[in-house]
């Protein structure tokens, strides 16, 4: 099991949140709104690339608009993989955090 | 979120930016995006801002897009190699043998052509070699005919003011072995023996090139008694400190030599060997101390090597056409104006051939030969060839064993091109492998190589664009030829023929196969009886008898204060020395057999000759030196008592010849010097110079005239019982540190001086079974792969042979017999031809070994043992399978 990327974990818990809605406008704006930090549509794209490519999330083709200039959209769908991959993650995430002893910090 | 009627196209060069980076299949859904966005962005803060907006997130994109891409064809590669390496491994064993094979191949053709490289770039580096040329000059005389390396002491002089397009000249005179001493301040004397030198013209400074860490280059060899010295010879005497001003001692005690200049050591790669030069007026100096000056006025005397530079419009063909011209004004002393020109005919020798196509009379030292870089250059060629076509025939066969894969594949879609391309690409990676390899072995060879060859490549000689070149184009050729074909080949079944698991090649097929290994095979084969014909040839000469006593004898270097004592006391010293148990006998001589001996006139009375008088060699020898050197006498006697203050002479019996003399004993002569003598025996031709050439007369000169023989006398020569030597050589030792305060003493052995002669043949002798060896082995690694090959695919026939009751004879000839045709065709094509080589190879010597029949049998006993070896391996192996296992999967 792959162990996720901070960005692949959170486009994938993006792409979780917005469900039947989880497309790259809607997915950028809620890291945007979540996190704070202004990702480029680049920033969003290669990790949903990759998850794609893993097999993580699948892809489903959408209608196009003319706001989009008439090209379509792309939806994406959380895989089983790819709950088992934020999962996964997510373990790990605690197993490091927990009973963690007094911090000896440095440079006071 | 997007609103129908306000859509804005997206700036139009942004956008394109991004569709050229992004993948085809992304390409609308991204740009959808950014349009969404975009038009937000337009409707909320209007076109400029939104105009910004796009592009920076094109920068911000740009970047992770890109390595994205990469990645990802990173990953799709790592794929490809790993099915590949996958593919290679099933086949572990086999492949194994061709990577092999074909990596020896490499190695081999890599580190012979680097060989050629360097013996072609000899005399190449210097910045004027296109202008530089040597003066050499043809003299024939009736029957004698000698094209020589040096020429006169005027000619230089006089060329130069002939010729308007000589720049200049230089005259070089070879020193050979001299001994330097240097006498510090404080701490032992240092003497060297230094093998390498030369008297030179200041010119010469610009000629090589000379370029000066200490002392300037201005006036450095303008004074006599100056020197200039390689930083390696003033590292050996002086350390790491400027020695300009200092002083050494030569042998001659009346030649003392300042340093004047220290230089950058010559490249290696030179015919022009020296650490120092010693300036031209040292040496008139010398002639008139040595009461020779006459020599220096003396046309036809060869001693000096004479180099020009030509300006850089002339040409040296017009310069020979009228070199006649030039004769003429100053030879016309000689004779009328064709007696002058047909007796000497002088040549202008470009400095760039001498190394590999001069071998005059008088060279400055053993030059290469231009015939053994061809033969190189084929040896290299014939390897890689035989590796080469190995790998193809190993490899084709390999793929017909992965029909059934390929058939899956190609019902499954994939185009011939792809099966071809992933085919080649094992092929690619498994030479590339082995190219990999073969530098490896290269580099583990190299040192080894270099103590052979007495060079000094090293590693980075690769890495340096032609011959970096060179090796890419190695790489690239073997690749091709053993990659296309069986790419092409595998991919051009039809898949159903592939399914049904049709393993029989096709005719075609099969008489490709068969050529290539009778291919190898030939090549193999003509190596071997080359290598073995060379090898008797060299054996000859390593045990012929000489007809002199090599072995054993003790040759000691007389110098200075040594060679005076010595000299002026051999009587004594030679009681001295007999009186020890193992010394056998003892003699001077002027110079070591194997050496080069001047050439002299012989003036007798009794001479008549009606032509010019042939070319005599000389040596100088004392007391004892027919029985010291085991010499046959067949008239007269040795130098034994001799009281006269005339010479004695011992002429060898081709001497006797060319004089026409009847009753040479008692007769009485003069040598070139004009000191009379008297000859008092004849001498049984014996090989006192390399047996390649006839042996020359010679004249064996003792002389009691104590000055005469300081000049002459350079070695004391000691015949020891073999087990003794160590032990009279510490004798010796003793003896001279007590005349030479200490000094080393300098010595050799007389058959190891000998063995120098014939470098050049041993090396090749030596390429030659290396090259045979790996060529056999390459050949055999090939049959195996073969034999294993066929095996398989006959399984089926085997079982039903074999329940049909074949005996295991029968079944063995049945699998090996084609192989052994293939390779008895092979010595059919291959033993003519090599015969016929190795004819015209002899034809270099004078004492010719002959190509005896056992040859043409060893080579064929040892092929066809070796062949069937191999081959009989994998038959065995094949006739103990079980009929029952084979024919189960029908």
């Amino acid at each position: 099991m792959k162990i996720l990327s901070r960005a692949e974990e959170l486009v994938l818990l993006a792409v979780w949140r917005l469900g039947e809605e989880a497309y790259g406008v809607s997915i950028r704006k809620l890291i945007i709104d979540s996190t704070g930090t202004d990702w480029s549509i680049g920033a969003v794209y290669v990790p949903l690339d990759r998850l794609t490519k893993w097999g993580y999330l699948e892809d489903v083709h959408g209608e196009p608009t003319s706001v989009r200039g008439g090209r379509s959209k792309r939806y994406y769908k959380l895989t089983a993989e790819g709950l088992e991959a934020l999962e996964h993650i997510k373990t790990v995430q605690q197993t490091m955090w927990s009973g963690l002893p007094e911090p000896n910090l440095g440079r006071g | 979120m997007c609103t129908e009627n306000t859509s804005f196209k997206l700036p139009a060069v942004a956008a394109s930016v991004l569709e050229k980076l992004l993948p085809q299949r992304d390409r609308q859904y991204i740009l959808g995006d950014l349009a969404e966005f975009y038009n937000e962005f337009r409707s909320e803060k209007g076109p400029l801002i939104a105009w910004f907006w796009c592009w920076l997130q094109v920068f911000k994109s740009l970047p992770g897009i890109i390595h994205n891409q990469v990645y990802w064809k990173i990953v799709m590669f790592n794929n490809y190699v790993k099915t590949a390496v996958r593919n290679i491994l099933k086949f572990r064993l086999n492949n194994f043998l061709n990577i092999t094979g074909l990596s020896l191949g490499m190695a081999a053709a890599l580190l012979i052509l680097f060989h050629v490289r360097d013996e072609l770039s000899y005399d190449r580096h210097f910045s004027k070699a296109e202008r530089i040329y040597r003066i050499t000059n043809e003299v024939s005389v009736e029957n004698n005919f000698k094209h020589w390396a040096v020429v006169s002491w005027q000619h230089a002089d006089e060329l130069q003011k002939f010729f308007p397009e000589i720049e200049y000249v230089t005259r070089l005179r070879v020193q050979n072995s001299l001994l330097f001493t240097y006498f510090p301040a404080t701490g032992n004397p240092v003497s060297f023996e230094e093998k390498n030198g030369f008297f030179a013209d200041e010119s010469v400074i610009d000629l090589l090139d000379l370029n000066f860490h200490y002392g300037s280059e201005e006036s450095a060899l303008e004074t006599v008694n100056s020197v200039i010295v390689s930083k390696s010879m003033a590292e050996r005497y002086f350390g790491n400190v400027d020695p300009v001003g200092e002083i050494f001692d030569t042998e001659t005690d009346t030649v003392r030599l300042t340093v004047t200049g220290v230089f950058d050591d010559i490249p290696y790669n030179t015919h022009f060997k020296s650490d120092y030069f010693v300036s031209m007026p040292t040496f008139e100096k010398l002639l008139i101390d040595l009461n020779l000056q006459q020599l220096m006025s003396l046309r036809t005397w060869s001693g000096i090597h004479t180099y020009v530079l030509l300006n850089s419009n002339s040409n040296r063909v017009d310069l020979e056409a009228r070199m006649p011209g030039f004769q003429e004004e100053y030879y016309s002393y000689l004779g009328s104006p064709e007696d002058v020109l047909t007796m000497n005919r002088l040549h202008l020798q470009p400095l760039t051939s001498i190394h590999l196509n001069s071998n005059l009379e008088n060279e400055i030292g053993q030059n290469g030969n231009i015939v053994y870089i061809y033969i190189f250059i084929t040896i290299a060629m014939l390897v890689l060839i035989i590796a080469s076509v190995n790998f193809v025939n190993i490899h084709t066969a390999q793929a017909l064993k992965r029909l059934k894969e390929i058939g899956v594949r190609r019902l499954l879609g994939a185009q011939k091109m792809q099966i071809a391309g992933q085919y080649f690409g094992e092929t690619f990676l498994m030479t590339t492998f082995s190219a990999a390899a073969a530098l490896v072995i290269f580099y583990i060879m190299l040192p080894l190589y270099n103590s052979f060859s007495g060079k000094m490549l090293d590693i980075s000689v690769l890495f340096n664009v032609p011959n970096l070149l060179l090796l890419a184009g190695t790489i690239v050729l073997t690749t091709l030829l053993s990659g296309t074909y069986p790419a092409l080949f595998a991919a051009g079944f039809q898949p159903v023929y592939l399914l049904k698991g049709m393993k029989n090649p096709s005719s075609a097929t099969v008489k490709l196969r068969k050529t290539l290994v009778i291919l190898q095979f030939a090549l193999s084969i003509f190596m071997i009886f080359s290598t073995i014909t060379i090898y008797y040839q060299m054996e000859l000469f390593r045990s012929k008898d000489l007809g002199f006593d090599k072995d054993n004898i003790i040759a000691v270097r007389l110098h200075s204060k040594l060679r005076e004592e010595v000299l002026n006391n051999i009587d004594a010293l030679r009681n001295e020395l007999l009186s020890h148990a193992a010394v056998i006998d003892v003699t001077e001589t002027s110079n070591l057999p194997g050496d080069r001996m001047s050439v002299e006139p012989f003036f007798s009375e009794a001479i008549q000759l009606e032509e010019e008088q042939p070319e005599m060699r000389f040596i100088r020898g004392g007391m004892g030196f027919v029985n010291t050197l085991g010499l046959e006498l067949v008239a007269g006697r040795d130098f034994t008592t001799w009281t006269s203050e005339s010479s004695a002479y011992l002429l060898n019996e081709n001497a006797v010849k060319a004089l026409q003399l009847e009753n040479p004993v008692g007769i009485k002569g003069a040598n070139f010097f004009r000191i009379e003598g008297e000859v008092i025996g004849v001498v049984k031709d014996f090989n006192y110079a390399t047996l390649h050439e006839n042996i020359e007369p010679l004249i064996i000169e003792y002389s009691a005239d104590p000055g005469f023989k300081i000049n002459t006398i350079t070695y004391l020569l000691v015949k020891v019982k073999g087990e003794n030597i160590g032990e009279v050589v510490d004798f010796l030792k003793e003896k001279t540190a007590a005349i030479t305060a200490g000094m080393p003493m300098f010595y050799t052995l007389l058959d190891e001086n000998l063995r120098r002669l014939y470098v050049s043949e041993d090396r090749m002798s030596s390429i030659f079974r290396l090259s045979s060896m790996l060529a056999i082995l390459i050949s055999c690694l090939g049959l195996f792969g073969l034999a294993a090959y066929s095996s398989e695919v006959r399984t089926k026939e085997l079982g039903v042979r074999k329940a049909l009751g074949a005996s295991p004879a029968n079944l063995f000839f049945v699998l090996s017999g084609d192989f052994l045709k293939w390779v008895l065709a092979a010595h059919l094509a291959a033993l003519p031809v090599a015969w016929y080589v190795m004819e015209q190879w002899m034809q270099n010597f004078a004492y010719q070994n002959g190509i005896s029949i056992y040859y043409f049998a060893i080579t064929v006993l040892l092929v066809l043992t070796v062949s069937l070896a191999t081959v009989s391996v994998q038959s065995l192996q094949a006739i103990r399978r079980s009929p029952v296992n084979s024919l189960r999967y029908e």
